[in-house]
């Protein structure tokens, strides 16, 4: 019989080498003169050099902190405000609301991407037919502040989160207190609600600014063609700047986007400790009267549907109108250029189909199996009273540093370095493991978090009417966690049918998924096609989002 | 011989000490209560002997085999001790139904199939509650979850039942009930059984013994009778019952007799905890001690009523003289003005203030 401490330790070894092989090899990679695999290959520090040397460099990780920062400046205002108004007043429909409010972080960014070039682009079928209205496109899709904005509009919902669970936390005693002394409720909100929940909002603004150094997808898709570089951009261009495979330089960027990453998401945690003490130590949540907005509250109304259309609305309607369209311009009329004919090229198209039939199969299987280890490693970790978790917080932590198109990298490198995992690179099984290691935070707080409100006194009954460890964990805690770990699963099945930046250095024959084939077609200018499998990637996610509905998962974690 | 044995147990939290070297013993067919206020350290000490918490010192031995100790590295888990522990939040698997909460234990154990389903019917009826087997615990009242808390931890017959304030979820009405039902339970099956309450009438109502605990040392220990009649400390004076507190001065303290002066009056007593002549003191009488005498006379003191409240069953009546108040129970009322009250010789405590 395994010990339950051997099962602990195993996990924690697993864990372990999951996450620093990949990273350990990126940082070895940095520091050579030639890929890690040709014979010969010396240290040096000749990558650093070329990189501090490269005015590109320089110039995308400028454009990287205008854009977080712009970004960050435009989502958490907004984000604060969709919280106070779902949370705390009398907004009409509600119930539509707060899940339409969270459906742009089940969005594919290369899909909205696509979807705002193909509406708002030079002759996107909004441009065009405000140019011919008034003779002119007012605004330009390929450029710095259009990245920035996008950006802002579509991680709202990161703010709204952390910032409504804040409020619906926080005492309505609290409130009730500030109201009979006199204050008006706009004045409640401001003095009282606000400063109590700053601490959570200031935790989603160093979030949001961390996930824009991650940005990849818009500016890809937005930048790009005018030579717009931000970090993940120029790593993902660097591949054929010297024309050779220039890993060591590949290497070098990752190191940098770490070591920026590093500090934000320890701060991260850091703001995310302070805000729980803050708000859990006060009065109790109760049902209160919402506030009520008298004429503003269809006004209220329009402001958060008028956000959803910008930032899901247009570009989701202009791919599904591009993907049933031969063809867009100035002039075209729209029943002569009607077609099906790009879902049947699709059809026809074999990489196509695997990448669908793959992406299916990545989110409903390899989700299953991700929830597996994830719940393997809460297990492991669970009421562990004991120095090691704090060693599993920091491993849990460093993937969260990697954005998932750096994950994918070194996990392409380390299926090529090691001989046993070599016969699998070109298997989903590269892509799965890379998913579900730039996810294990996620996923692993999740479960966890389920676990971890099963009451204590469960489990040592099991352990004090004779069960071991290993036996408490299998009949008590698992079936009790069922539920949190069913809901887990949905929420990777989002996550996984969504991704696109992890796949992107995996992407071959039996490899495909919708994301990365996407983002490689969209290079070669095969629009028709990208827009079809958009729509086929919209639905996937639509389905698993009525399903999360459908259960009553929180789609929130 | 005694069925468990705790010596010296030590544990702290971080650099909190909780328990600081708590001693005592369990005798075969005993209930032993552990009594104190809250944070005093019982559940704690429970969970100790459960294997739920590791002290960082002492020893603990239930019929001759050892659990725990500090010096030797002994530490043996929750499931190897064989205990049976009740929660006071009862902890029923919300999952389960009362059969396979009751089951699980046997399971465990390897009982076959058809055995588990005697066994377990047989442990719900004796507890009187053969008929719930199939529902699941939320669908139970407070005292049903009780009973199936202690079916399952009595359905493998261990040699020890630890109960963490067993009745303090239940309502007042049924707290009494229950308590006997409780006491007559654990006699009938000739249980050997340790209680935390913090409840000193629980604890003399269902005890043989009683421990009390106060900041993680003991305070005192034993029969219900001694610890009630004959308090160790000022503490122990305090918490065992209710009680009148006057503040005097010590004076003639010898071994077996001390006197309190309070304003111009003498009041002889047994001296309580260590209280020396000089001292500033309290005398310590209960309620029910204090008598209305006819007239002046030795440890008596002039008091004046100065209100009266009906309980039903009697009078409780609260007199007065300077900054002295003294509460009593009387069967009947009795005139306003002045009295004589009585402080007998043999319930008259003196402490140390
Ligand atoms: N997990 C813990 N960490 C730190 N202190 C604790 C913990 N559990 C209990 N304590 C402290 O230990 C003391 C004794 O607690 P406990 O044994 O539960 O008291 P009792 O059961 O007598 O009310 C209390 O002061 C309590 O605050
Ligand atoms: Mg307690």
């Amino acid at each position: 019989m395994l010990r339950f401490a051997t099962f602990r330790f195993a996990v924690l070894a697993i864990m372990a080498s999951a996450v620093i092989a990949p990273i350990g090899l990126i940082i070895y990679q940095s520091f050579l003169d030639g890929p890690f695999f040709t014979p010969n290959v010396k240290w040096t520090l000749e990558a650093y050099q070329f990189v501090i040397e490269d005015d590109e460099f320089w110039d995308a990780l400028r454009t990287s902190i205008i854009v977080a920062g712009g970004m960050t400046a435009i989502a958490v205002p907004l984000g604060v405000i969709l919280a106070f108004l779902l949370a705390r007043t009398d907004v009409p429909g509600k119930w539509i609301l707060e899940p339409l409010v969270l459906v742009p972080i089940f969005m594919s960014a290369v899909v909205l991407a696509f979807g705002y070039v193909v509406a708002l682009g030079p002759v996107g079928i909004f441009s065009t037919f405000v140019k011919g209205m008034i003779g002119t496109v007012p605004w330009s899709i390929y450029s710095v502040t259009a990245i920035t904005i996008i950006a802002g509009l579509t991680h709202v919902p990161h703010v709204y989160l952390y910032t409504s669970a804040a409020l619906q936390n926080l005492g309505a005693d609290l409130e009730e207190a500030a109201r009979t002394t006199g204050a008006s409720p706009l004045r409640v909100a401001v003095t009282v609600s606000l400063p109590m929940v700053t601490p959570a909002v200031l935790y989603a603004a160093v979030l949001i600014f961390f996930l824009g150094f991650e940005l990849f997808g818009l500016p890809l898709v937005l930048g790009d063609p005018k030579g717009v570089l931000v970090l993940a951009t120029y790593l993902y261009k660097l591949t054929n700047k010297l024309g050779v495979p220039s890993y060591q330089l590949m290497a070098v960027v990752v190191v940098a986007i770490i070591l920026i990453a590093i500090p934000l998401v320890y701060l991260q945690r850091l703001l995310l400790s302070q805000s729980n003490k803050y708000v859990s130590v006060r009065g109790k949540a109760a049902k209160r009267a919402p506030l009520r907005l008298g004429a503003l509250r269809w006004p209220a109304f329009g402001l958060i549907i008028l956000w959803f259309v910008v930032t899901v609305g247009i570009p989701v309607f202009g791919i599904l109108l591009r993907s049933f369209v031969t063809t867009w311009g100035e002039g075209v009329r729209l029943s002569e250029v009607l077609t099906l004919s790009h879902y049947r090229d699709l059809v026809d198209y074999p990489n196509a189909m695997h990448a669908i039939v793959n992406t299916i199969l990545i989110g409903v299987i390899g989700g299953g199996l991700a929830v597996a280890c994830y719940t393997a490693v809460s297990l492991a970790m669970h009421r562990w009273r004991s120095g090691w978790t704090r060693l599993a917080d920091y491993l849990v932590m460093i993937p969260r540093a990697m954005p998932g198109l750096v994950a994918g990298l070194a996990m392409l490198w380390l299926f090529l370095f090691l001989p046993p995992l070599q016969p699998l690179r070109a298997t989903l099984f590269s892509v799965w493991l890379a998913y579900t290691i730039v996810w294990l935070a996620y996923g692993t707080r999740l479960v966890a978090g389920t676990m971890l409100q099963i009451g204590p006194e469960l489990e040592e009954a099991g352990r004090s009417v004779g069960a071991t460890a290993g036996r408490v964990a299998r009949d008590v805690t698992v079936p009790l966690a069922r539920s949190g770990m069913i809901a887990a699963w949905v929420l990777i099945f989002l996550i996984f049918a969504r991704e696109y930046s992890t796949g992107i250095y995996l992407l071959g024959p039996g490899t495909e998924v919708i994301g990365s084939l996407m983002v490689s077609l969209w290079g070669t200018g095969a629009i028709d096609l990208v827009s079809a499998l958009a729509v086929i990637n919209i639905v996937i996610i639509s389905v698993g989002l009525g399903l999360a509905l459908r259960l009553g998962v929180r789609l929130h974690g | 011989m005694a069925d468990l044995v705790i010596d010296n147990i030590k544990l702290s939290y971080g650099s909190v000490d909780i328990l600081k070297g708590v001693s005592m013993t369990l005798e075969k067919g005993q209930i032993v209560a552990l009594l104190g206020p809250s944070g005093s350290g019982k559940t704690t000490l429970l969970r100790c002997v459960a294997g739920l918490e590791e002290p960082y010192a002492g020893r603990i031995v239930i019929a001759g085999k050892t659990l725990f100790d500090g010096a030797k590295g002994i530490n043996l888990p929750p499931e190897e001790r064989g205990l049976g522990l009740v929660f006071q939040s009862y902890a029923l698997w919300p999952h389960k139904t009362v059969f396979d909460n009751v089951a699980y234990p046997l399971k465990l154990r390897g009982v076959s199939g058809a055995d588990v389903k005697t066994r377990v019917a047989k442990a719900l009826e004796s507890i009187g509650i053969g008929h719930l087997g199939a529902r699941f615990p939320h669908q139970l009242s407070g005292g049903q979850q009780q009973r199936v808390a202690l079916a399952r931890a009595l359905v493998y017959e261990p040699p020890v039942i630890l109960l963490d304030e067993p009745l303090s979820n239940l309502d007042a009405k049924l707290r009494e009930e229950a308590r006997v039902w409780l006491r007559q339970l654990i006699s009938e099956l000739g249980l050997s059984a340790l209680c935390v309450t913090h409840d000193q009438v629980e604890a003399m109502a269902m005890a043989d013994r009683i421990l009390l605990l106060n900041g993680g040392v003991v305070e005192q220990q034993g029969t219900p009778e001694e610890m009630y009649g004959r308090p160790a400390t000022l503490f122990a004076a305090e918490f065992m019952g209710a009680n009148n507190r006057l503040p005097g001065k010590a004076v003639s303290v010898s071994g077996d007799a001390a006197t309190l002066v309070v304003g111009d009056t003498r009041l002889d007593g047994l001296p309580c905890g260590p209280v020396q002549e000089g001292d500033n003191a309290l005398g310590i009488v209960r309620l029910e001690q204090v008598r209305v005498a006819e007239g002046p006379g030795p440890n008596r003191l002039r008091m004046t009523l100065t209100a009266e409240m009906y309980l039903g069953e009697r009078y409780e009546l609260l007199f007065k003289r300077d900054d002295v108040t003294v509460r009593i129970f009387s069967p009947t009322r009795i005139a306003g003005g002045e009295h004589w009250l009585e402080f007998p010789r043999s319930a008259f405590w003196v402490c140390k203030a």
